[in-house]
């Protein structure tokens, strides 16, 4: 539907009715890496729900376990052959995308409300608070990432009051994970906000509100957060990259995802035992995790040459992306 | 100057401090304390003894006491006994950390021997095709996972040509000189293509951010040859961000590569607080993860320090 000019009833020209959203738009498309990027992820995400419904064709499930055709070649029933316990190594790789997706998306989510809400609140208060949050930013920022993702992923929730059958139940490793990469990626969206707001705070639209008799809330919730949308977005964006690297790295060292639910991590957990048996075996999951992290890395960089056009990508980026904390 | 670092320090040091607490209490959360065990491999065990036991190790003290306990032994020197290695946690930590400096130098090398050439010659035309390619070898690199990666060139190097040996360090194969050199080969290279991208993209951003300020203009407008105005204008100053990311990651090179090291059998920080954690020798892990938290504290501080002292107009706050 076009829009029309309300006095004379005539059609408005496309060109001039872009909005900011559809120059973002216009802008995103010229980046084909990152529409390629798009695609592959939209295919992956696709792919991997559909899991059930290959599972069906298939006749089998993704953890039944054969142990008489260990390691065996692609087949009609197996298109990817079979793993170490005789299990369908596509069906696997989809279930393993299903998980792998989710606690990217749904970490690097729960990272940008928290960064989001601590950069708010640092930014709009200012004072001894800001000074604080920002100690405290910096603090967890210059912590060893690894090696204490390590020692939350190895306690013993049960130490913790929690209830034993909650624990052993499939999807606690799953939400256990995700809430404890969020715990350490939400620096660089606090950050981000924070000066995003301490910015915004003293414009002359905010200023106008506040004028005008409007709260704290409103003020933040109507004329900020609307405002500091798109860095979230691109950080988030590239956050996700980062988490699905992490939860693999986390799963394939035995402290992520918990067997018999796949990850494309976990899969390679016993790598180094059958690497000598099905060297493919190990190559599946790794390949998958490298595609589906360089697109989402591609899609953010096109993001924001997209959302952002003023900021250069060609700075040393403040979005955490390039983090020299990378995990070795 | 002097202030700041002394600042900085007492900061250095209540972070540690906190950290430390924080540790101690997740640490005491992971699965199998001392006692947990000797129940479980002592089925005559009575509650009366558990207690005792207890009473005998100091268990039954409140958290905070038993935290400010160690504390006191750590300061002294005194980081305990391991368990998994049935030796004094100090004795272990010596050669491990020997055995990470020695790996993550050569890498750290390795890697800025390619990033510092490959990021200034993509900075200096940006958006050329060089530029390109370089900007896609570097996402590459940073996407990668470094556990896949590694296996990958297990397999290719180790399993299928036979060229390199799979891990370990040889000390255990008698390889001596050059012959122990085959062995750093594999993880060297697995942890240098892990950090070159993000290490080029550093060094490229910064690059341009330079070749965009208004001296270098002027340094081509008083007719100086481009070779000029890149080596005597654009490096120095390209070159200061470059100098904060390796303070920023000079801990690491005692921390140590925990995926690699452990992947290759490689005996360092890393694959020692791996251990420890998977093990639950507590006193291992508390200060293997004490150490890691210091070097990097430590890095950071001297990659404030670094920057003030190449460039005069940073305020350090």
């Amino acid at each position: 539907m076009t829009r029309q000019n309300t006095r004379t009833g005539k059609p408005i020209p496309a060109s001039r009715s872009a909005s900011p959203w559809r120059l973002a738009a216009r802008r995103f498309s010229r980046h084909k890496l990152a529409w390629i990027s798009l695609l592959v992820l939209l295919l992956f995400a696709v792919a991997s729900a559909c899991a059930p419904l290959v599972a069906h064709w298939l006749g089998t499930d993704a953890q039944a376990v054969d142990l008489f055709s260990r390691y065996g070649p692609p087949s009609w029933d197996h298109p990817l052959g079979t793993d170490e316990l005789g299990r369908d190594v596509l069906l696997r790789l989809l279930y393993g995308g299903q998980v792998s997706l989710m606690v990217g998306v749904s970490s690097a989510l729960c990272a940008a409300v928290i960064g989001t809400f601590i950069g708010v609140i640092a930014g709009f208060r200012g004072g001894w608070l800001d000074g604080f949050l920002m100690r405290f930013t910096d603090g967890v920022i210059s912590l060893p990432l690894l090696p204490l993702l390590i020692v939350l992923a190895a306690i013993d929730p049960g130490k913790l009051g929690i209830p034993r059958d909650v624990i052993n139940g499939e999807s606690f490793s799953l939400y256990r994970i995700i809430l404890i990469i969020a715990l350490f990626g939400w620096t660089t969206v606090a950050r981000l906000v924070r000066a995003a707001t301490l910015a915004l705070r003293e414009r002359e639209f905010v200023l106008s509100a506040r004028a005008l008799g409007a709260g704290p809330g409103r003020i933040i919730l109507r004329h900020i957060l609307p405002n500091v949308v798109t860095p979230i977005i691109i950080a988030t964006t590239l956050a996700v990259g980062n988490v699905i690297l992490m939860e693999s790295v986390l799963s394939f060292l035995g402290l992520g995802i918990q067997p018999p639910v796949p990850s494309w991590g976990n899969m390679l957990t016993h790598a180094q035992e059958f690497i000598w048996d099905a060297p493919l075996l190990a190559l599946w999951p790794g390949l998958l995790i490298f595609i589906t992290v360089i697109a989402v890395n591609f899609l953010g960089d096109g993001l924001q040459d997209a959302l952002d056009p003023r900021a250069n990508t060609d700075h040393a980026p403040a979005t955490g992306q390039d983090d020299p904390q990378t995990a070795q | 100057m002097r202030r700041f670092i002394f600042t900085r320090l007492w900061q250095t040091a209540l972070v540690m401090l906190l950290v430390s607490f924080g540790a101690y209490v997740l640490i005491g959360l992971m699965p199998g304390d001392p006692i947990d065990l000797m129940i479980t491999a002592n089925p005559a065990i009575t509650s009366a003894d558990v207690a005792r036991l207890k009473a005998l190790y100091g268990l039954d003290q409140p958290l905070v006491l038993r935290w400010f306990h160690w504390l006191w032994s750590a300061l002294n020197g005194d980081f305990g006994y391991s368990r998994l290695f049935t030796q004094p946690v100090t004795a272990l930590i010596g050669p491990a950390l020997i055995n990470s400096l020695e790996l993550m130098l050569a890498s750290w090398a390795l890697s800025l021997a390619i990033a510092l050439p490959a990021g200034i010659y993509a900075a200096l035309k940006p958006h050329s095709f060089r530029d390109y390619g370089i900007n896609l070898a570097a996402f590459a690199g940073v996407s990668i996972p470094p556990f896949w990666l590694g296996l990958v060139a297990i397999l290719v190097f180790a399993v299928s040509l036979h060229w390199l040996p799979a891990g370990g360090t040889g000390q255990l194969d008698d390889a001596q000189g050059w012959q122990s050199l085959r062995y750093l080969v594999l993880p060297v290279a697995t942890l240098t293509i892990a950090s070159v991208g993000s290490h080029i993209r550093f060094v490229r951003g910064s690059m341009i951010e330079v070749m965009r300020q208004d001296f270098i203009r002027t340094a081509r407008a008083k007719g100086l040859s481009e070779r000029g105005v890149v080596v005597r204008h654009a490096l120095r100053n390209g070159m200061m961000p470059v100098v904060t990311l390796l303070g920023l990651e000079f801990g690491s090179l005692f921390s140590g590569a925990l995926i690699t090291e452990t992947l290759f059998s490689w005996p360092g920080m890393g694959r020692l607080i791996y251990n420890a954690v998977i093990g639950s020798d507590y006193n291992l892990a508390m200060a293997g993860l004490m150490l890691a938290t210091l070097v990097t504290l430590i890095g950071n501080l001297l990659a404030d320090i670094g920057y003030k002292l190449l460039d005069p107009r940073v305020k350090l706050s």
